[in-house]
């Protein structure tokens, strides 16, 4: 679809060779455009934002039942083997069973010797693990 | 035999160097050794600078140069031989290429009766044809569609004021616009050279092209050069404008972006930005049309071709056709010097302009600061000016990482350059 502008721009008849003032006239104009068009988007994208952020921070429906052990990342955990998984009931595991699972897991690949897991609890510095993810990332490219 | 040696000689190119040419090899070496030995953005300096080397050899089949009126030379020119048919005689072979569609009506002459031409052939070397794609506005627009697709706009989404870093840093734009009119360029031209200070290569291409194509080598191989010098160009600025404790600034991690966010920045970006500037749509279409394919999560096939062959294609055409553009009689001028000068100062008030702003922004709101260094960033160079911001950061503090809050104003700037691109354009363009 072609546009046809109802009104001539003001500055489209700017000379070859503009005054002083076209020209700062014509740098100002052009500086509110895009400041403009990229505020325009800065507000609508914080407001689109704050609808997204609501609905996030909103509290989650109780879609899966409670797993019945209670098991909680954020608890101490009775002693789990590593092969909890394999050894899940028929039932569909919870979203901590599955957790759970992952660390047995995890922990079997690293240790590999025979071992007991007797507590899964979150790091009480969570900025460690940032810091190490970010210092692996960084470490793995070359930044000029 | 001696005779006919001699004939066979001036059929050679040997007879057709000239001293012009031979500097411009030299030239191209140079772009060479940086983008090879160097790693000065290889991926566009190779082609360039071989285009450049093949434009300046007397080639055949290649490209056709003509020489305008005004003196200058306008390569990638085609001839089309067609004759017009009498009444009646017009042929039904649907293979046979004639110069209107079938559902275009054919050219009426003063009586206004019908025409119908037939082609009866086209004349052109290689690039006279590839080189279209630069011509028409085809290929800045399609590499587009492959920068959209490879760009994440999360942790702009994330923090979308830093918008407005990509806005300041098109300072540096409009600066070189009066600088380099006062130095004789005209308004066209000025805003061509002006717009190296953005940092962005397609969009450079794209404008310079409509407003003063006879500018298109020097501008080019300016934007491409500049963009790969950012780590040497940028940081001296940025020291200059901020403080010790500003360069040490932490910044609070960005928050997590839904896929759902990111369809409706594309989308919003899309419709804000024609709706502003319609000159920038082809730009600005392409962009997001790559990165909704590349958000939307079903169109896989198409996102890994517009981030890998299509662009990739596109680049070397696109590279090669700039560097022919390069002919030494157009290239080998004072105005290419001054063009290199007003890309740097351009480059660098660009530069200024991000840092600028992010103090400014830290004035307005102390509470939650941004570290001044992302502001650079502004300058759309993706993602070598985000990575400057960074280690110019850890430089002072190892453990402060800035590059994903850099990449927030670092494709700002993308946007910010498409729409200051189609702010020339509606001014400057028709």
């Amino acid at each position: 679809m072609t546009i046809t502008p109802f009104v001539r721009p003001p500055l489209s008849t700017l000379a070859d060779y503009p005054s002083l003032s076209d020209s700062l006239l014509f740098q100002l104009n052009g500086l509110v455009v895009v400041f403009l068009a990229l505020g325009s988007i800065w507000g609508l994208m914080e407001v689109t934002g704050l609808f997204f952020r609501r609905r996030r921070s909103a509290p989650p429906k109780p879609a899966i039942a409670a797993p019945a052990s209670g098991v909680s990342p954020s608890t101490a955990l009775p002693a789990v083997p590593a092969c909890a998984a394999a050894a899940a009931p028929s039932a569909p595991p919870s979203a901590d069973e599955n957790l759970t699972a992952v660390i047995a897991a995890s922990v079997a690949a690293v240790v590999g010797a025979p071992h007991r897991i007797h507590a899964v609890a979150i790091a009480a510095d969570q900025l460690v693990w940032a810091r190490e993810g970010r210092r692996e990332i960084f470490a793995s490219h070359h930044t000029r | 035999m001696i005779q006919g040696l001699t004939d066979f000689f001036t059929t050679t190119g040997f007879a057709a160097i000239t001293w012009q040419m031979v500097v411009m090899w030299l030239i191209a070496g140079v772009l060479l050794y940086l983008a090879i030995a160097k790693g000065f953005e290889p991926l566009l300096l190779v082609p360039i600078a071989f285009g450049a080397l093949v434009a300046n050899l007397p080639t055949r089949g290649v490209i056709t140069t003509e020489l305008r009126p005004d003196g200058t030379r306008q390569t990638a020119t085609f001839r089309i031989e067609a004759s017009v048919q009498p009444p009646g005689t017009e042929t039904h072979d649907a293979t046979a290429p004639t110069s209107a569609p079938s559902d275009t009506p054919a050219p009426a002459n003063a009586d206004g009766a019908r025409q119908v031409m037939r082609v009866e052939r086209v004349e052109g070397g290689l690039y006279d044809f590839i080189s279209q794609g630069v011509k028409l506005e085809l290929f800045p627009p399609l590499i587009f569609l492959g920068v959209g697709a490879l760009t994440d706009f999360g942790p702009l989404i994330a923090m979308p004021r830093t918008l407005l870093l990509g806005a300041a840093a098109q300072l540096g734009l409009f600066i070189t616009f009066m600088g380099a009119n006062l130095l004789g360029f005209t308004a066209k031209q000025s805003a061509s050279i002006g717009i190296i200070g953005g940092a962005d290569g397609p969009t450079a291409i794209f404008l310079c092209n409509k407003l003063s194509p006879e500018l298109l080598g020097a501008v080019a191989v300016a934007a491409y050069s500049y963009m790969s010098l950012v780590p040497l160009i940028q940081p001296p600025i940025m020291r200059l404008l901020t403080t010790d404790q500003e360069r040490r600034i932490r910044m609070k991690s960005l928050r997590p972006v839904s896929k759902t966010e990111k369809l409706v920045f594309a989308l919003v970006v899309m419709v804000v930005c024609v709706l502003l500037v319609p000159d920038a749509s082809a730009l600005i279409a392409m962009l997001m049309l790559g990165n909704f394919l590349r958000e939307c999560g079903v169109t896989e096939r198409l996102v890994k071709s517009a981030q890998n062959e299509i662009i990739n294609v596109l680049t070397i055409f696109l590279g090669t056709s700039v560097g022919l553009t390069m002919q030494a009689e157009s290239f080998l001028a004072a105005g290419t010097l001054k063009i290199i000068v007003l890309g740097v100062v351009a480059f660098g008030f660009s530069t200024a302009g991000g840092v600028i702003g992010a103090k400014v922004m830290n004035w307005l709101s102390p509470h939650n600061p941004v570290n001044p260094l992302i502001g650079s960033a502004g300058v759309s160079a993706v993602p070598m000016a985000a990575r400057v911001s960074h280690n110019e950061a850890q430089r002072y503090d190892r453990n402060n990482y800035l590059v994903m809050h850099a990449m927030g104003p670092n494709v700002a700037g993308v946007i910010g350059t498409a729409v200051a691109a189609g702010y020339f354009l509606s001014q400057l363009g028709h």
